[in-house]
């Protein structure tokens, strides 16, 4: 290596004229290359914003800022990438920067504090003026109406959701990812047949969607349609073969075309790594019940029950498990069980689908969905539901009664002493 | 050197090597591989197994559901109606009774009247008459006009050794008993009124005869299905705009009915004592029954297929003289999905797919649901069944079909009960499906492994229907098991079985001592190695009234070992020496089996 530096001292001590181009050479190539890069990085950013790899673009604009730190671009599209990861924080901070780059707010940067607000719930108070901006051919419409879809999404408020994403589809009919959301919409307004046709459709444009094809070979087998189902997860196979969630999928699959041995086979084979999917413990247990071995049944359908308490199928199951054992009285108390939470599902199924056909304003509804779900185990929803109906009437005392409780159950004492302050004391009984 | 520097000389590397990268890579391709091409499945090759020989056989019928008549969508037009397979002259061929609907009249269009039914003698050599009028069913008694009907069950209630006729519908049932028609040749006559059916009825629908109670004397079973009338007509759709008939979830279930034969031409209501379940909203909305003795005690039960709310399972503890059914159904894993999900259920059979010797039980659903396998693990002690539709390869057909009559048959007496579903939809306007929709024909593979051969069945299969009613019978006693199919609004299918087959069969007719009630009896067939067993039953399909007689297929081999028949009294008989390819009555008490 000294020698190899050596020789280069001589060389330029014999030659600095060529010596001298060598290294302007270099800087130049140093320079050319940062650029490229940088320009490389700029358009990858972009894509990734545009493809929803927010993260990706976060990092690749990192890079940009350095080669253009006073690129207002650069800077509105930081923001962008930021707020889609829920950093406002720091999105707040590049639009703040692009104000002082611009000397005040362009159409791009108010754009973007619209989206943000948006995206942070105001999303009622910035709708006329986005709707206005889609109205008028914005070149941005597509972004305004993914960025409202996401928000209502988010916020379970699925009308809207499907509104924007059925505009953003008129506009821009070839793009793969409005049909994969409005499937995902359709799908919780309770339309499975066109959340399967959005989903395929999805596909078609970009088959290189694992996550989405597993789903949709997931609803297939919801169907009962074993057959559908199948070449989707065939060709996740395919790609992927020792992905457990697949084997699980092919699985469940092939029991239902009666390839009972297969199936068996490959639902053992995904358990190792999956030992809590629940469709895959179910599965397993009605094979049991299939082989006649009630015992190893009641197992699996015990511990499905231990990840989720409210599980009719397996509750319903392992009284069958129990009887086969001839435990007559604890399958007796199984399907009682069963036959209670059945009922509680039953009826926040029902408020749900009301609300969803009838949508109302007032508050009652929203605490009789949340507390309905409270009482099955779906926490996140129900309180989800609880909040809109607190939305709806911030002073409504039964809602902050049932929050305060739940949050007491939970041991989350603050949480709980804002409710109680609203609801002191407990429901007269 | 800072690590910005660091990483913008390596920037330039990397965007040479990604530029010298990008030339040589084109565009992935994200296809699998195309699988190769499988053999032709050798199930689904081979010439046509039914023939629709309807045309030429002189029945020219259609049940009508009277909704050309009227503009009200009423859950009444949805049912439809079923057969009668009956041979009521005793010349050994199965006649066929069809039950006829009926239509909406009045200046409102609100009374509903009965379209006549009909009953064709079968002249042999695929050639039926309609003797309607000669045979005593162009009216009721007194020459009153038919109600609407929906279904017949067929037995002989006193025992007289020839059978009778019920028929059920809005309103009423009525019992027409098997006559001289002073002619030399028989007749019905309507008795409803002196047997004590007249009355009680809101809207029957499927119904069965067994002896229940033991006295030799078969009872009667009928289901009802819902509160429904003109005073409670509630407007429905499915689409948010396009009215359409109810689902029933939009009426309370009626109450069903079981009947004592008094052993004197009469029958008892006894649905109170006897421990039937009370209607309701999510109770008790009859379609379909089917009555075996599922847990081998020689008694017969009832299971009764349920629209939207659980099916029932009768266990029967009766003693003679009293009828009393401890309902256990869901208990015994035999009243909903295997999800725990009470299904749309319609017609219903039961029978032995997998050649254990205990009676599973078949039933079709609804549309997004599976048709239910019932498998039975019972013991004498503890009735038990398993959800079997899945293991058993049924699900694969999917859940686009609403099903409805239905039956095990060995068509090409391979050994093996298959299945043939009439389908069609309930409702007027269904989205995602069509209201006209192809029956399904499933192929026993072996042990209760099923697959759907379908496209197999003939040119009535590769065609939509408004299936209902379906009985399967020998129609020429060749001892292939033949279909009819009751549509609505779509005249009726007689189909001729002519599957290809090189195998052997025996039929077998199972007859009390002094004409008693055998449903609840079982044969066992041994032979090649094998045993198979066949149930009477009571009921079965939809709306319709099976060939008693069994057809079992003995596969290449022609050599009968031994038929036992269990009587419903416990008592075990067995014969020897039968001969394939041909029908025996095997009469309880009697030695000698009677070749037919």
């Amino acid at each position: 290596m000294l020698r190899f530096v050596g020789r280069i001292g001589r060389a330029v001590r014999a030659h600095p004229g060529r010596a001298a181009l060598v290294v302007v050479g270099l800087a130049l190539a140093a320079v050319l290359g940062t650029y490229y890069y940088a320009r490389a990085e700029w358009r990858a950013a972009q894509a990734a914003v545009r493809e929803a790899r927010p993260e990706e673009a976060r990092q690749r604009l990192a890079f940009c800022r350095k080669v253009w730190p006073r690129s207002v671009e650069v800077h509105i599209l930081s923001a962008r990438a930021a707020r889609l990861c829920g950093d406002y924080q720091e999105a707040e901070a590049y639009l703040s920067r692009c104000l002082e780059l611009q000397g005040g707010a362009n159409d791009a940067i108010q754009l973007e504090f619209l989206l943000m607000r948006t995206q942070t719930g105001e999303v009622e108070e910035v709708t006329p003026s986005l709707i206005a901006l889609v109205d008028s051919n914005h070149p941005d419409s597509l972004l305004i109406l993914e960025t409202m879809a996401r928000t209502y999404m988010h916020g379970l408020r699925y009308g809207p959701a499907y509104q924007c994403l059925n505009r953003w589809i008129a506009i821009s009919p070839d793009d793969a990812r409005p049909y994969q959301w409005r499937g995902w919409v359709m799908e919780r307004m309770n339309h499975p047949a066109r959340a399967e046709e959005d989903y395929q459709r999805s596909l078609d444009l970009n088959p290189d969607q694992p996550l989405l094809r597993l789903r949709l070979a997931e609803m297939y087998l919801e169907d009962k349609l074993p057959l559908a189902a199948l070449p989707h997860l065939e060709y996740l196979r395919a790609r992927e073969p020792d992905r457990a969630d697949v084997k699980a999928r092919l699985g469940q699959c092939r029991f239902l075309q009666g390839r009972t041995q297969e199936a068996r086979e490959l639902l053992m084979a995904a358990i190792a790594q999956l030992p809590d999917d629940l469709p895959v413990q179910i599965h397993l247990a009605k094979l049991d019940l299939e082989d006649s071995r009630p015992a190893e049944a009641e197992k699996r359908l015990r511990r499905v029950l231990t990840i989720d308490p409210f599980d009719t199928e397996a509750q319903y199951n392992l009284s069958l498990a129990l009887r086969a054992q001839r435990r007559r009285a604890e399958a007796d108390a199984a399907m009682a069980l069963h036959d209670k939470n059945r009922a509680l599902l039953d009826r926040s199924n029902k408020l749900l689908a009301a609300e969803a056909e009838h949508p109302t304003r007032g508050p009652d509804a929203a605490y009789e969905i949340g507390t309905a779900l409270l009482q099955v185990g779906q926490e996140r929803i129900g309180v989800h539901w609880l909040e809109q109906a607190l939305q709806r009437d911030p002073t409504h005392v039964a809602t902050h009664r049932a929050l305060a409780e739940f949050f007491e159950r939970k041991g989350d004492k603050e949480r709980a002493a804002e409710h109680r302050r609203w609801a002191p004391s407990p429901e007269p009984k | 050197m800072s690590k910005d520097w660091v990483r913008l000389l390596l920037g330039s590397l990397v965007l040479a090597t990604s530029l010298v990268t990008a030339w040589g890579c084109g565009p992935r391709n994200t296809s699998p591989a195309p699988a190769a091409p499988e053999a032709p499945d050798p199930d689904l090759q081979g010439p046509d197994l039914f023939e629709d020989v309807t045309p030429a056989s002189g029945i020219a019928f259609t049940h009508r559901n009277g909704e050309d008549t009227s503009p009200h969508l009423a859950i009444l037009e949805s049912l439809g109606g079923g057969v009668a397979a009956i041979d009521f002259d005793g010349d050994g061929l199965v006649d066929l009774f069809f039950t006829g609907g009926g239509y909406f009249d009045g200046p409102d269009k609100k009374q509903i009247r009965g379209h006549a039914c009909k009953l064709y003698k079968n002249l042999g050599n695929w050639k039926f008459k309609d003797v309607t009028a000669e045979g005593g069913l162009d009216s009721l008694a007194d020459g009153r006009p038919w109600f609407y009907t929906h279904a017949a069950a067929v037995a002989d209630y006193d025992r007289d050794g020839w059978p009778d006729l019920l028929v059920t519908g809005w309103g009423r049932i009525a019992l027409f008993h098997n006559v001289p028609d002073g002619k030399g040749g028989r007749k019905f006559e309507d008795v409803s009124a002196k047997a004590g059916l007249d009355q009680g009825i809101t809207w029957a629908t499927s119904a069965a005869f067994a002896d229940l109670d033991g006295d030799g004397f078969p009872d009667l079973y009928v289901c009802q299905y819902v509160n429904w009338n003109f005073d409670n007509h509630p407007k429905c759709d499915y689409d948010g705009k396009t009215p359409d008939v109810c689902p029933p979830k939009k009426f309370s279930g009626l109450p069903h009915k079981v009947y004592r034969n008094n052993g004197n031409g009469t029958f008892t209501d006894v649905s109170a004592e006897a421990g039937l379940r009370k209607g309701g909203l999510d109770a008790s909305k009859g379609l379909g029954v089917v009555i075996v003795d599922v847990n081998g005690d020689g008694k017969p039960d009832v299971y009764v297929a349920n629209d939207t709310v659980d099916n029932f399972l009768y266990v029967n503890q009766s003693t003679p003289g009293k009828v009393r059914l401890n309902e256990e159904g869901v208990p015994a894993g035999v009243a909903r999905d295997g999800s725990s999900t009470a299904n749309g259920s319609m017609g219903v059979d039961a029978g032995d797919p997998a050649g254990v010797g205990k009676p599973y039980v078949w039933v079709t659903n609804y549309e997004k649901e599976l048709h239910a396998l019932y498998r039975n693990d019972s013991t004498p002690d503890q009735v038990l069944f398993l959800f079997h539709t899945q293991a058993s390869g049924i699900a694969a057909i999917g859940q686009a079909f609403v099903g409805w009559g239905t039956g095990f048959l060995d068509f090409d007496h391979h050994g093996w009960e298959d299945i043939f579903i009439a389908n069609g939809h309930a409702i007027r306007y269904p989205t995602g499906t069509t209201r006209l929709q192809k029956p399904v024909l499933l192929r026993n593979t072996g042990s209760g492994k099923f697959k759907d051969i379908t496209p197999r069945g003939g040119s009535y299969f590769r065609k939509e229907h408004l299936g209902r009613g379906v009985v399967l019978a020998d129609l020429d006693n060749d001892g292939k098991v033949d279909i009819v199919v009751s549509h609505m609004n779509e005249p009726v299918a007689i189909l001729k079985n002519v599957a290809p087959s090189g195998n052997h069969w025996l039929g077998l007719e199972p007859a009390g001592k002094d004409h008693g009630d055998v449903v609840g009896a079982m044969v066992v067939v041994e032979a090649g190695g094998r045993k198979q067993t066949r149930f009477a039953k009571g009921g079965g399909s939809y709306a319709s009234a099976p060939d008693k007689r069994f057809v079992v297929g003995l596969g290449p081999g022609e050599k009968i070992d031994k038929v036992t028949v269990t009587w419903p009294t416990a008592k075990e008989q067995e014969w020897t020496g039968l001969k394939a390819d041909r029908y025996y009555q095997l009469i309880e008490g009697e030695k000698e089996a009677k070749a037919r």
